[in-house]
């Protein structure tokens, strides 16, 4: 028996709420999480993805998926459980 | 102690991290960014769980064209509060400073625990002797998602008082 929450079963108490995605680089997926496996595969409702504008690096793109994706967990760098995104309050620029 | 360690942890990299539960780490990736945050747990792949979590990013942009090559670097920080790092990216990790008191820590707890009415031991106890009961898959799924991501800030509030908070207080609480 573990004697600390490990990080994957902190994921797992996310399921349901909205998740906040930081992946390697500066892409940033947000969405309610549905659900995951041992490579942090996501699978995720709703999701809004943030990336920058190729041509200006300094605009953020929103994209809203509107579907259910799978998210390849190769590139995910960060997970923030119930965050809902760069704009959330808690991640508001200082 | 040192059982329990080596029974879990069998590279002993392990016992070298669980010091530093609760102290701030400074965290590089792969991706040049770097994270500061209140250290809680880890797993066999270095995967963390940091609370009180700020990033900061080094953005480079050419600024003006031609020949003069000016380079503006600006310094990004955003505050994400609760999250989990995925060991992947992990490059390399620095005692940023000691365990914070626990009053510094109420912010990552979201709006919701804005008091710290925690350090009392009754709150921690359960909290952190609740949480790992969701390691059952079937109780893990089962226990209500907004509640238990909730409920995943309150451990580190109501942890040990600064001071005595080293790893095994903190753990014989814990069971």
């Amino acid at each position: 028996m573990s004697n600390r929450i490990l990080p994957l079963e902190l994921i797992d108490k996310a399921i349901g709420s909205p998740i906040w995605i930081l992946m390697r680089g500066q892409t940033e997926i947000t969405g309610i999480l549905r659900g995951f496996d041992d490579y942090v595969n996501l699978v995720l409702d709703d999701a809004v993805e943030f990336s920058p504008d190729p041509r200006d690096k300094s605009v953020i793109l929103k994209k809203e998926l509107k579907a259910e994706i799978l998210l390849n967990g190769n590139h995910v760098a960060v997970l923030v459980p119930g965050s809902k995104g760069p704009d959330d309050s808690l991640a508001s620029k200082a | 102690m040192s059982l329990i360690i080596s029974l879990k942890m069998p590279s002993g990299k392990g016992s070298k991290l669980l010091r530093y539960i609760e102290h701030r780490l400074r965290v590089s990736l792969t991706d040049n960014r770097t994270i500061v945050g209140t250290f809680l747990a880890f797993d066999k792949h270095l995967n963390l769980v940091l609370v009180d979590t700020e990033e900061f990013r080094t953005l480079r942009s050419k600024k003006g064209g031609g020949s003069a090559n000016v380079i503006e670097e600006r310094m990004e920080k955003r505050s994400l509060g609760l999250i989990i790092l995925r060991g992947e990216n992990v490059v390399s990790i620095a005692v940023e400073g000691p365990p914070p008191p626990s009053g510094g820590r109420v912010v990552a707890g979201g709006p919701g625990v804005v008091k710290g009415v925690g350090r009392g031991a009754p709150p921690s106890t359960t909290a952190v002797g609740g949480a790992p009961m969701g390691m059952g898959a079937p109780m893990g799924l089962g226990a209500g998602p907004v509640h238990g991501v909730g409920g995943m800030a309150p451990p580190p509030m109501g942890g040990p008082p600064p001071g005595m908070g080293m790893p095994p207080p903190g753990m014989g609480r814990g069971f």
